[in-house]
């Protein structure tokens, strides 16, 4: 099947206007229906927080904005286009597979990587900064340097090496470390963030527990915010690590714990426009039939522990 | 106490509840009732703003409770600031409704009063309608809460609203602001928006500008009626001064932003003369005015009339019917206010004021060209000295010009025709602010020259500014075609003619106010009303000639038949035979006198100092006593009745007859 130039202007065209209604940067990614990174509309720097795919099938995508949760799905004309046809949906149907099965070798190799970098690192001190700074106590997190590629200015990939990171392992359902989080103790200059993921590593559907087995269990996005639940509460605490996953987490917890008392733990994030974690944690709760706790100020439950401190 | 006080995360994590079906978090979706929408620390809960607050335990186990501020939501809409001339009021334009629905028209607050920690204006302006639940702290959020929802779409639009007529510069542009809106040299526009008030100050209004055949035919029914065609149309025949100087005061109004106008018309006359249907025709040229239809009379109060003339800048502002009467109380205080208004007018001053934090306030003066019209003068020779007065008779009016002239206001021709004038003034106004003011001065430098207008220091310039006034107009009127070179030069010349004539006759108003004659002519009749006497100097004996006209009196006779004089009232001075002087004694002349200024219903309020010094300036004191200082001392020595007294010599003809 031939694409069509005028095809893919229409396709860049709703792009364009998908990007924009969920305020990330537009830029020409490759028509694989991989994710690729691109900064946001109200960010100067370049913290990839941005995400376009387009479908191989050159019929749409997603724009993705990671701070907001917006996502937004585009596609052309099909009037067009034309119907799709059956030996279109069926070649979509084996792209899809194909492309499946690729990123699943890919997850692969970067689990072992994750297992490995994981191993081979020492246990995290308890002075680590991070874990001073948020009043909590290493379990079992560790300690390694860290390496990230990161878009400059000029859209040149940079190797950036960063010591002392704290590494928490992102488990699956058979509980086999499938990826990383690696927290630094400072934000590094011009990456704007303080936490990272092995790249291209699996992450849906992933998380880690703090805690023994108790009839309440909780689960919460970061690892901080689990590690103050499960010290002020005594429960159980499932990290999910981000928003979006909070609802894939909770579903695979009902599934494995279904009498269980589940509590979604929001942030509860005020200061972002329709505030994201609580909204995120609603459908969680709504989905499993969970309850939800949302800490009385702007911030995590690790703010509300640290904010009462300073109270007393 | 249970143990989850103490671990706060437990209790909220504890209290976790079944996911709200609405998103109270605050998403910002929903304006009505029954949905709810978070901005800042504040919600709209069933119609009413509430607060919400973030507290360690709390009734729905959120870490929150709802705090009630009022049963109502309402919106800042607009904020507008009114400019006054003095300062900048700003208000706020607020609109809502209740919480069951009742609108909640539309009020203008006083910034002042909406940010004040007291906020009390909800119900001083809803009333009852709207309840605010009680508490400094609650009127406070109410405020941060109304303050916050109305920016939620962007800023709230501002608005400026001037509160006056006149010239404004705007945008680098003169604009001539009138209740319709502003007119400058493009014409009228209702982008600037102006709120005269209530009450006749509203009908301020001026039309747009005609166009040029339009223009034509208004110019020539203006010059026709008012003393361009003296012999056969002018409005007061038999004075044709009155329609000059009305004329004059039309072309002058305007240019009060270039030379401040610091005198006014005064015309008097009796009931029926038509004093306020003539003042109304230059009226007419600034908005919907008639005789029943001035801003301004004599029955408002001192501060209303100085605001209204403070408003009315570089416009005619009329003042109708300035009669004391009813009382002696009541005209000492009309007298008073028309002192103050005149003076205030005369020295472009107002009075000063403080506020309750002892700050000084700006204060309102007469920014207008003032025109009063009474049954009565003002009192005081430097009050009439600001004034020209102009008397007007029950025969002196031609009624058909003044129904012409009457009908031509109530179409709004003579507003038409001067919005063109202010049409043509706009971008000149610059150039006239440096130039007026140098016409004004070689024009009363040449009136002082020539001795014109000599009735008071002031009048030269009166004239002067009247004249120059009239030049203008003139020279719009040959730059719109309306008159030739020619009939300009006509018309200018009978213009000066006429208003000399004016100023002429200011003359005997002065000498009518004169302090110094009024104290002679006082003293004069204290000695015919027997209140008064004087002596000869020697004898204390009635003068040799003519002793009744000093205070004697002869009801009888003594043996060999001469009349026996005896003496009336008090002595208050002596008569010197020799050299025909009357010796005044200050202090006797001068009650004397106040006494029978009182018995008249009036008063001598000019001090004894000013009157002697007045008198020695006249030239009626005859002697004078050299003193260290420059100034002579006025009361010389001299032996009476073989003591040394002090007294004051005037000429006994001076006083004993009128000049």
């Amino acid at each position: 099947m031939g694409v069509s130039t005028m095809n893919i202007q229409s396709l860049e065209q709703v792009c364009i206007e998908a990007c924009l209604n969920v305020g990330i940067e537009y830029k020409s990614v490759p028509f694989d229906g991989e994710w690729y990174s691109t900064r946001l509309l109200d960010s100067h720097k370049n913290n990839g927080n941005g995400r376009i795919k387009i479908f191989s099938d050159l019929k749409g995508g997603i724009a993705f904005n990671w701070v907001t949760g917006q996502s937004q799905n585009f596609f052309v004309n099909r009037m067009d286009g034309g119907a799709i046809s059956e030996q279109d949906r069926e070649k979509i149907k084996t792209d899809q597979k194909r492309r499946k099965a690729e990123r699943k070798v890919k997850q692969d190799k970067v689990a072992v990587k994750a297992r490995s970098i994981f191993s081979n690192a020492i246990p995290a001190p308890l002075d680590h900064l991070y874990l001073l700074n948020k009043q909590i106590k290493p379990y079992f997190t560790r300690q390694a340097d860290w390496e990230i590629w990161e878009l400059d200015d000029s859209d040149e990939w940079r190797k950036i090496i960063i010591k002392g990171v704290l590494l928490i392992p992102i488990f699956n359902t058979d509980g086999i470390i499938r990826n990383l989080q690696a927290v630094f103790p400072f934000v590094p200059l011009g990456l704007g963030r303080n936490k990272d993921f092995l790249l291209k590593a699996e992450l849906s559907g992933l998380f880690c527990w703090i805690g023994g087995k108790t009839e309440t269990v909780c689960i919460c996005e970061g690892f901080a915010t689990g590690a103050t639940i499960h010290e002020e509460t005594g429960f159980r605490v499932f990290i999910a690590f981000f928003k979006d996953n909070l609802k894939a987490v909770a579903k695979i917890i009902r599934q494995r714990l279904p009498s269980a008392k589940i509590i979604i733990c929001a942030d509860n994030d005020t200061k972002t426009k329709g505030n994201p974690g609580v909204t995120k944690a609603n459908e969680a709760a709504k989905a499993i039939n969970a309850l939800v706790a949302v800490p009385p100020i702007a911030g995590d439950f690790n703010d509300y522990a640290i904010y009462l401190q300073g109270a007393k | 106490m249970n143990g989850n006080t103490e671990k706060p995360v437990l209790s909220v994590v504890s209290n976790a509840k079944k996911p709200n079906k609405s998103n109270k978090t605050g998403s910002g979706g929903g304006t009505g009732k029954g949905k709810n929408k978070k901005f800042g620390e504040y919600e709209i809960i069933n119609g009413a703003f509430h607060q919400i607050k973030a507290v360690r335990s709390s009734t729905d186990g959120n870490g929150f409770v709802e705090i009630p501020l009022c049963d109502f939501t309402c919106k800042i809409i607009e904020e507008v600031t009114h400019d006054t001339g003095l300062d900048d009021l700003a208000f706020l334009k607020v609109e809502g409704s209740r919480n069951d629905g009742f609108k909640l028209p539309v009020v203008e607050v006083p910034a002042t009063k909406f940010y004040s920690t007291q906020a009390n204006w909800v119900n001083e302006f809803y009333g009852t309608s709207a309840f605010v639940y009680p508490g400094a702290s609650k009127r406070d959020n109410l405020r941060a809460a109304i303050h916050l929802y109305s920016k939620l779409e962007g800023d709230v639009p501002r608005k400026q609203v001037y509160q006056y007529t006149g010239w404004k510069l705007i945008n680098d542009e003169y604009h001539y602001l009138s209740g319709t809106g502003a007119i400058h040299s493009e014409g009228l526009t209702d982008a600037v928006q102006v709120d005269l008030g209530a009450g006749h100050m509203s009908r301020y209004n001026l039309p747009p500008p005609p166009d040029k055949e339009q223009l034509k035919a208004l110019a020539t029914k203006v010059l026709e009626l008012l003393e361009i065609c003296p012999a056969k149309k002018q409005i007061c025949p038999a004075k044709k001064q009155i329609g000059t100087a009305l004329l004059c005061t039309v072309a002058r109004a305007p240019l009060g932003e270039c030379q401040p106008t610091d005198f006014a018309l005064f015309i008097h006359g009796l009931t029926g003369s038509m004093k306020s249907a003539i003042s109304a025709i230059p009226l007419a040229f600034f908005g919907d005015f008639n005789a029943r239809r001035f801003p301004a009379n004599f029955s408002d109060t001192d501060n209303d009339l100085e605001a209204k003339a403070f408003q009315a800048k570089d416009s005619i502002f009329v003042i109708d019917d300035f009669k004391p009467s009813v009382s002696l109380a009541e005209a000492s205080k009309l007298y008073a206010k028309a002192e103050r208004l005149i003076r205030n007018t005369g020295n472009q001053a107002g009075r000063g004021r403080r506020g309750s934090d002892m700050q000084a306030k700006a204060a309102p003066y007469n920014r207008s060209m003032t025109i009063i019209t009474g049954e009565d003068l003002a009192k005081g020779q430097s009050l009439l000295g600001r004034l020209l007065i102009l008397q007007l008779s029950r025969t002196d009016v031609n009624t058909n010009i003044l129904t012409q002239l009457q009908q031509a206001s109530d179409n709004a021709e003579l507003a038409c025709f001067m919005s063109a004038y202010l049409q043509w003034l706009a971008p000149r106004i610059s150039e006239l602010k440096k130039q007026l003011p140098k016409n004004v001065t070689s024009l009363r430098n040449a009136c002082i020259r020539d001795g014109l207008a000599t009735s008071h220091p002031r009048a030269p310039e009166i004239f002067a500014n009247m004249v120059a006034g009239a030049e203008i107009l003139i020279d719009f009127m040959i730059d719109a075609e309306l008159l030739s070179l020619e009939q300009s030069n006509i018309v200018l010349s009978d213009i000066e003619t006429n208003l000399k004539q004016a100023f002429s006759e200011q003359a005997a108003y002065q000498v009518e106010q004169d302090e110094t004659v009024r104290f002679l002519e006082l003293l004069r009749a204290a000695f015919s009303s027997g209140n008064a006497h004087i002596a000869c100097r020697l004898k204390q004996e009635p003068p040799a000639t003519r002793p009744h006209a000093w205070g004697w009196r002869s009801n009888e006779v003594d043996l060999s038949g001469n009349k026996i004089y005896k003496p009336m009232g008090d002595c208050i001075g002596w008569y010197c035979d020799k050299n025909r002087e009357v010796w005044l004694e200050r202090n006797s002349a001068y009650a004397t006198v106040q006494r029978i200024a009182k018995t008249q219903g009036d008063a001598f309020l000019l001090s004894p100092a000013s009157l002697w010094r007045r008198m020695y300036e006249k030239g009626l004191v005859l002697a004078v006593e050299a003193s260290g200082a420059k100034t002579p001392r006025l009361a010389v020595k001299r032996v009476i009745a073989g003591a040394d007294k002090r007294v004051l010599i005037l000429s006994a003809d001076t006083v004993e007859s009128e000049v």
